[in-house]
């Protein structure tokens, strides 16, 4: 029977850095076993992929995620030039949005993502409910029918099929995102350092005199993190106006790859921590569920250091118990740089393990 | 005696969103009515928008939670319980991309909380009359419809939701049943037509369906021995 979810775990080590940051410009943190994790958001993670060379390469065209009306408004004219007059693209700008008469430094409610091609298609539609003489009514509902083909068009911009999308007004469809992205945790407890930093000024400097031109300081920390992350293949498939299963597995094997390699680029210009991912456990499975209490107790060091060595067996374990202690019907497979696990499936290459989701685990 | 549905709801982050203002997004301290509708309305794969449905699984639910400690027994048997921790994520959304080729001054700021170390187990069985039989959710649980999370989509399940079915006079005592054994004695949140009787909180959680979101307030009896309630 095929399965319902996709879970990707991964294990990334990191050298120190300082990848995802609070107001106070500390590293982001969690609690978890009592014990202080550091922390990097789902919305961080998400936001890096989303913005990836990869995804521009494999999964194309993301959305415009804004606000700005006024400003959306003059990028779609832009963009639509050949297709629709200015006078179209701002009528059913109007009518998606909620907002009447757009002015330059109109808002929406929030920030929301938009498709280009989603919006090419309402504008056909307006433009037929204009032909036809349809009041506003009529043209809401003309726009409710044809869901499925704009669902269609929607579907060049994966990353809404992915992340969903909360529409707050006007005709634009709300959508119920397929991915679920946990804030990705520390394996074990961490106590972060503080870097103490000064500029040096060369013309204070060279007039023989003390003093830097600037203090400040900078939380840093290394760690192995656990990367969570589950895809609703049924939902995707809906989310693409209704596409094969073949496709929502392609779109998976792409995840797969950026939870292993992409890394938020936050203070990378000062830490360079451009790891990629050891180990990563994949299983197309009933249920969505997280193995993050492999690590509820804190990962030790190994005895001659490093965390992730023991981080991969705690892992591996805790899903051997869940797996037969609760049962679970799932297929897996490893990708894993080293060794060989006996009891599962393993690739010592990722794009073997990206082949056996993409063949929806029967390899 | 009553059938009870029992779910363990675990998970390194969960939030169960309180009334938010000015972008600040609070969390109660155990799961919301509207959650636990919602995750139940995930699981059986019933649509966001689709009123009447979720109007009528509201109805027919009657739920109590237990809010526990995250425990663990140690080398030599000793069970520590971590206390729950509330944190607070500082959210911020930039554009994604220059719109007009250049980009707006400002982020948006939200600020989310979540509670971490939490655990909860919920008792729940269908009121007189209604649509749902237990096994009917009992069997989405196991194989949901959409996506179940902890309150936020970002809040993953550490475990399957279900953990069994028990007998019991009330909520209390079907409760009662379901380890771990330290746990027994926490502090429960029940519906006030569950049976027993108890302080009163009042909580404005109980969903009403429709185009805005809107809540209706509902009595929560707060029962059990625990010391981890703190009143309002």
């Amino acid at each position: 029977m095929s399965k319902n979810f996709v879970n990707f775990h991964v294990l990334i080590s990191h050298s120190p850095s300082c990848l995802n940051r609070d107001d106070m410009n500390m590293q982001k943190s969690a609690v978890f076993g009592g014990a202080r994790r550091v922390r990097v958001s789902s919305q961080s993670l998400k936001r890096a992929m989303r913005t990836s060379d990869y995804y521009q390469q494999y999964l194309g065209e993301r959305s415009i995620r804004t606000r700005e009306l006024g400003r959306l408004q003059g990028s779609l004219e832009r963009a639509l030039h050949e297709r629709f007059d200015a006078k179209l693209v701002e009528r059913t700008l109007s009518l998606v949005s909620g907002k009447e008469g757009i002015a330059a430094d109109t808002r929406a409610d929030a920030v929301a993502p938009w498709s280009v091609e989603e919006f090419a298609k309402l504008c056909e539609l307006v433009k037929r409910a204009d032909a036809e003489g349809l009041d506003s009514k009529k043209t809401e509902k003309l726009v409710a029918n044809e869901a499925l083909v704009i669902k269609q068009a929607m579907a060049r911009n994966v990353d809404i099929a992915l992340s969903g999308r909360m529409a707050t007004s006007g005709l634009m469809g709300s959508v119920d995102g397929a991915m679920a992205m946990a804030h990705s945790i520390t394996t074990h407890a961490v106590d972060t350092d503080i870097d103490w930093f000064t500029a040096v000024d060369d013309l204070i400097a060279d007039a023989g005199e003390v003093g830097a031109g600037h203090l400040d300081t900078q939380e840093f920390s290394s760690g192995v993190f656990y990367r969570y992350a589950s895809l609703n293949l049924p939902q995707l498939q809906l989310n693409l106006g209704g596409a094969g299963r073949e496709r929502a597995l392609e779109i998976a094997a792409h995840l797969l790859h950026m939870m292993a390699t992409v890394v938020p680029t936050a203070k990378q210009q000062s830490f360079a921590a451009h790891n990629l991912a050891d180990f990563a456990l994949v299983t197309l499975a009933d249920q969505p569920i997280s193995l993050a209490n492999a690590f509820e107790a804190p990962v030790k060091a190994a005895r001659e250091g490093g965390y992730l060595a023991p981080s991969i067996s705690k892992l591996t374990e805790y899903w051997q118990g869940i797996h037969q202690g609760y049962g679970l019907d799932e297929y897996a497979a490893v990708f894993q740089l080293r060794e060989q696990l006996d009891e599962v499936k393993t690739f010592n290459k990722l794009p073997q393990l990206e082949a056996w989701l993409l063949a929806d685990g029967q390899v | 005696m009553a059938d009870y549905l029992i779910l363990k709801l675990d998970g390194v982050m969960q939030s169960w969103g309180d009334h938010t203002y000015e972008d600040f997004r609070p969390t109660v301290g155990f799961p919301t009515r509207s959650g636990l509708v919602g995750l139940l309305a995930a699981c059986l794969g019933i649509d966001r928008s689709a009123s009447d449905e979720l109007t009528v699984l509201n109805r027919d639910l009657e739920f109590a939670v237990r809010a526990e400690a995250r425990r663990r027994a140690d080398a030599v048997g000793v069970v520590h319980s971590a206390p729950v921790v509330r944190i607070t994520d500082f959210h911020t959304v930039m554009d994604a991309r220059k719109v007009d080729g250049s980009s707006r001054e400002f982020p948006v700021v939200s600020k989310r909380q979540y509670l971490c170390d939490a655990v909860f187990t919920v008792a729940l069985r269908p009121r007189h009359g209604s649509t749902w039989s237990l096994d009917q959710i009992e069997a989405a649980v196991k194989r949901p419809v959409y996506t179940p999370s902890l309150g936020r989509r970002a809040c993953a399940l550490s475990r399957p939701l279900f953990e069994g079915r028990v007998e019991a006079a009330d909520a209390l005592i079907a409760l009662a049943q379901v380890g771990p054994e330290e746990a027994i004695g926490d502090v429960v949140y029940a519906d006030a037509d569950a049976g027993s009787a108890g302080p009163i909180l009042r909580l404005r959680d109980d969903p009403i369906f429709g185009r805005r979101r809107q809540f209706a307030n509902r009595p929560v009896l707060v029962l059990g021995t625990g010391s981890g309630h703190v009143s309002e």
